[in-house]
């Protein structure tokens, strides 16, 4: 039985290397890229991965957990896609902890993936030492847009530190803007932290927190950050409860909020703006030295199929290859995983990051960690700045999770 | 006992539905009891655990807030329903001209799904661009209305949003109870003199004491599965101050990869329902029995 299963994978190997016609699997991929910049940066990998001699397919979501939701069904169903787009971390850890992930090591053995790419995204393509993943796009999270024309209407100058952002909350409140905008979910809440807790910490602080280090968990920098984090409430508006992030965007692109802190998916929607520097920017903050960053790419699911199998490993061939994650880096207004980017590929906010990320010194955002980490953060930093808990409970909230 | 052929083929013929309803129904409610004592997270894990998810469930703040609405809820949406479906029916019923058309529009609400319901009761009641804002940008700056962002008032919110979805389906039953009542007791009773609204309440609502039970087995359900309603309107927010148990199993079940303690949250659930169900089960039991 077994020889005659790795006959029929020989027989299909040689049909398929001889043929010069696309390869017809009966799998796809699956994810969400569905704004104008992220399917452009998808048209990018289709196109190589057809001129590869794939045949393109795809399901798309309009968010994340509904494209994982799905192919954890159609798993469950035998009819799995061959690779899941996702930002690697906590969904990589529960799907490979299942055993549905494929082991990839021999493809990025060939095609050199480990040197192609910085050695802390290859740890975030990896599950326990084996290729798991593909990690295309590096998101810098910590990115704070502003409106210049709101600013400049308060008579305020741009900050260029954390205490000056903070005092110039104050004077655009009274000048009857929404000083800060944000929405109601918890992950917005949890991205606010963020910068609250680099201001605070840096890096070592936010790193500490994360991985549970118990002296920084029950420290004072983690009550100060908490503090000052819900002190910035009173400078948000009434409607934020319940609201999503791309409503929230509205306000900054209408101009009636000041500052927005997102993750580098929201710059495309500044292109009705103008340029980057113009009436809006976008910046590193807290303008301290450290950075928050996740991997997206894509999950390769295991498919038995020899036909599936081929076109899986045609697939990754195309999205690590290095000219293809920046042509499709640059559709999508990010930064690709390769090291072989240059600052001179990239304009705007890319650009930025593609420099700072030369000097600064980069930590896993709790995304990019496991769902256990990333529930916690996002639960005690949620039920603080929405009033359900005071801050010594949220500390000690963090500290049972996270320990 | 003889069993005639008839019967044999009705037994036949049902024997389908019953193993459907039992496997898709009891099987899977079996499974669900199955998996909240497993150590299920992303996928189904067979491994057991004991009474591990319920110990972490009951641990959850989260949980009691949830578990907690569905009371307020519950006990809000029943009463208000009922004693606003009745008096709507009594008006009705009084009223000479144009009942079809307060009928129609005191039922049409129920002809929109809850989740539109959430939404379109969400913009008018979100401060920044519902009633709120109209007021203030009418000249009443010091207005405020800011029910649906407030953690301890969001819930009523959810309570009112859904009485203005099911009161018109429980007064289009109390006006059927009404219409259904033999004249010759509104004959006697002008005879006697006794004033209309003593009729309704001593005489005609005390009658309906079915459509009541049924009114209140009917809002019952929507309770234990309301759900739509409040992702459309709060999403449970602000934090988790508005979360009911129905949105709490669903969001560990699959957006948080706990499902052990999921199914653990969906067991309590059954067990409080057959706690209330139950004592009225054998009440109306006992109360047939001769």
């Amino acid at each position: 039985m077994k020889i005659l299963k790795t006959n029929k994978l020989l027989a299909a190997c040689l049909l398929a290397a001889l043929s010069s016609a696309p390869i017809v699997a009966s799998t796809d991929i699956s994810h969400n890229w569905v704004a104008d910049s992220e399917s452009a940066a998808m048209g990018v990998f289709r196109d190589k991965y057809v001129a590869l001699g794939g045949q393109w397919q795809d399901s798309t979501f309009p968010d994340t957990e509904a494209s994982i939701s799905s192919t954890k069904t159609r798993i469950i169903g035998g009819k799995p896609p061959m690779a899941l787009q996702a930002s690697l971390g906590r969904v990589l850890g529960d799907f490979a902890e299942a055993g549905m992930l494929q082991n990839m090591n021999n493809l990025a053995a060939n095609g050199n993936w480990s040197s192609n790419i910085s050695a802390s995204m290859a740890q975030m393509g990896q599950f326990e030492g084996q290729w798991v993943a593909a990690p295309v796009f590096v998101d810098v999270i910590n990115w704070m847009y502003t409106n210049n024309d709101v600013l400049a209407a308060a008579g305020v100058s741009a900050p260029t530190t954390w205490a000056e952002f903070t005092a110039s909350l104050a004077k655009l409140k009274a000048a009857g803007k929404i000083p800060l905008a944000i929405g109601g979910q918890s992950w917005q809440e949890a991205i606010l932290f963020d910068h609250v807790l680099l201001s605070v910490g840096g890096t070592e602080l936010y790193d500490g927190l994360m991985s549970g280090n118990p002296e920084v968990l029950e420290g004072n920098q983690i009550r100060t950050a908490l503090e000052q984090f819900v002190d910035l409430r009173q400078y948000t508006d009434e409607g934020k409860s319940g609201r999503s992030w791309n409503d929230t965007n509205t306000l900054l692109l209408s101009g009636k909020a000041a500052y927005f802190f997102m993750g580098p998916w929201a710059s495309g929607s500044y292109a009705d703006l103008g340029d980057e520097g113009g009436q809006w920017s976008c910046r590193l903050t807290p303008w301290n030295q450290g950075m928050t960053i996740v991997a997206d790419g894509f999950l390769f699911i295991k498919v038995d199929d020899a036909a599936d199998r081929k076109a899986q490993n045609l697939f990754a061939q195309a999205v690590m290859d290095p000219a293809t994650q920046i042509a499709a880096a640059k559709a999508k207004g990010t930064l690709p995983a390769t090291t072989s980017a240059s600052a001179s590929d990239f304009s705007g906010c890319p650009a930025k990051a593609v420099n700072a990320m030369a000097s600064r010194s980069v930590v896993t955002h709790w995304n990019g960690r496991s769902s256990k980490v990333a529930d916690a953060v996002k639960d005690a930093v949620s039920a603080l700045w929405n009033g359900l808990i005071d801050l010594d409970t949220a500390q000690q909230q963090m500290v049972v999770a996270l320990k | 006992m003889n069993i005639g052929a008839n019967q044999v083929k009705a037994s036949l013929v049902l024997i389908p539905c019953i193993v459907i309803v039992v496997y898709f129904i009891w099987g899977f409610a079996g499974y669900t009891a199955y998996l909240s004592f497993t150590k299920s997270t992303f996928l189904p894990n067979h491994q057991l655990i004991g009474w591990h998810n319920y110990e972490t469930l009951l641990q959850d703040p989260r949980w009691w807030v949830a578990y907690a609405n569905m009371f307020i809820f519950g006990g809000l949406y029943v009463a208000a329903c009922v004693i606003f479906g009745a008096l709507l029916a009594v008006l009705l019923d009084l009223t000479t001209k144009g009942e079809t058309l307060f009928r129609t529009l005191y039922l049409y609400p129920m002809s929109l799904s809850l989740i539109v319901t959430g939404l379109a009761w969400q913009w008018l009641l979100n401060p920044t661009s519902g009633i709120q804002q109209i007021v203030r940008d009418m000249g009443f700056e010091e207005f405020n209305f800011n029910w649906l962002v407030s953690v301890d008032y969001a819930i009523y919110m959810v309570v009112f949003a859904a009485v203005w979805n099911g009161t018109g389906f429980i007064m289009i039953l109390f006006l059927a109870g009404i219409k259904s009542i033999d004249k010759e007791i509104w004959q006697s009773a002008r005879i006697d003199r006794i004033p209309t609204w003593r009729v309704y309440f001593y005489i005609i609502l005390p009658q309906l004491r079915t459509i009541l039970l049924t009114a209140i087995m009917l809002l019952g359900f929507q309770v234990v599965r309301s759900f739509d309603v409040v992702v459309a309107l709060t999403n449970g927010g602000p934090g988790y101050a508005s979360d009911v148990p129905a949105r709490y199993v669903f969001e560990y079940f699959f957006t948080r990869s706990k499902i052990g303690q999921g199914a653990a949250a969906a067991m309590i659930m059954v067990v409080t329902m057959i706690a209330i169900i139950l004592p009225y089960l054998y009440f109306e039991i006992r109360r047939k029995e001769p």
